[in-house]
């Protein structure tokens, strides 16, 4: 699975900057990109940032 | 010797009994049919016994396979692995609810002629599109290209119409391809106007706008597809528009869509965009006045 590009830019942008995390990514408002360990968040995909992982996801249910 | 099961016996019982002449394309191809699963194999080794004249096309066209052959199989499943345990597991959970969604009705969105719409399970706010008939959707774009136009789209908005934002592809080959994307918060005309007791508030709101506005905002947006990114739609009807709650409109489904190449000429397709879009929504609008709602 391929996540669009517009997302892990976003993603990639957010986490540059160091911005606190969740962080929405504003072009596509369902997903966040979020520290590994973050329990609400579920992955779709990881991105990798320094010598860390982070998660881009959207929102768990219930 | 290391074993081999019947699909990966080689084809010849000795790759160097090749004719001598055989120059380095021919050499390599019959290298790399050894590599594919027999069945693959034998219909390409079928068309190169019968190739007339014009190898290089051919070879041309083989490459061409591997590679999107190469691309489908890498996209099937994209896990980092470093990923840890956790991460991989809510991956693998998304890619099954993705797999279950299709054919369940409890999360049925709506159909066209070869493809269904459901939403996701475990996130409710996105809807996967899914192939339902392969043999009919292959008179369409390829899914990685239909996917390509909502990419290029995704940040064009004008006048409160735009294209659903699209969130990912997933290239399948033995469980079908699909795509994920934004759900939207409504419903598309021809449904609107199918099922008007489902859609009674969008019914209401759609009678008090303005139709001229709506119609001059949809026109400007399809021209600025044909000038702005050289893409024609070529299938405006009433089931690939639609309308939110809002009151702002998406345009959807690129299977049909086009994109000028330098020596096209796509005039035709423009002015069959423009002509059916005006067409499609004034029909709708005509139709909505008649739906008594009191």
């Amino acid at each position: 699975m391929r996540i669009s590009d517009h997302i892990l830019t976003e993603a990639k942008k957010l986490l540059t900057e160091g911005m606190m995390l969740p962080a929405q990514i504003t072009s596509a408002p369902h997903f966040y990109v979020a520290e590994p360990t973050d329990q609400k968040i579920h992955a779709f995909t990881v991105v990798k940032h320094g010598d860390k992982n982070y998660k881009i996801g959207t929102l768990k249910q219930g | 010797m290391q074993h081999m099961s019947p699909e990966q016996q080689p084809l010849y019982s000795n790759p160097t009994q090749l004719p001598e002449d055989s120059d380095t394309r021919t050499r390599d191809f019959h290298r790399k049919i050894e590599q594919l699963p027999k069945e693959l194999a034998q219909i390409w080794l079928s068309r190169y016994e019968d190739l007339e004249d014009d190898e290089d096309a051919f070879f041309d066209d083989f490459d061409k396979f591997l590679h999107n052959r190469k691309l489908a199989l890498s996209n099937t499943l994209e896990i980092h692995d470093d990923a840890n345990k956790s991460i991989r597991e809510e991956i693998l959970a998304m890619h099954e609810s993705i797999k279950n969604a299709f054919g369940d009705s409890n999360y049925f969105l709506g159909n066209g002629r070869t493809a269904e719409v459901y939403t996701l399970p475990i996130a409710p706010h996105l809807c996967v599109k899914y192939i339902k008939d392969q043999d009919a959707y292959n008179e369409n774009n390829h899914m990685r290209i239909e996917y390509d136009f909502l990419n290029q789209l995704h940040a064009f908005e004008t006048n409160d119409v735009r294209t659903p934002h699209p969130y990912f592809i997933r290239i399948h080959p033995s469980e079908g391809h699909s795509y994920g994307m934004e759900r939207i918060s409504g419903e598309n005309l021809s449904r609107i106007l199918e099922r008007p007791t489902d859609n009674l508030e969008l019914i209401k709101m759609l009678k008090g706008v303005d139709r001229d506005t709506v119609e001059k905002n949809l026109i400007a947006y399809i021209r600025a597809l044909h000038d702005n990114f050289g893409i024609t739609h070529n299938d405006l009807f009433q089931r690939n528009i639609m309308v939110d709650t809002d009151g702002r409109f998406y345009i959807v489904d690129f299977g049909k869509a086009k994109q000028q190449e330098i020596g096209d000429d796509h005039e035709q397709f423009r002015n069959s965009d423009i002509a059916l879009i005006t067409s499609e929504i004034r029909h709708f609008f005509q139709s909505i006045d008649k739906i008594d709602i009191s």
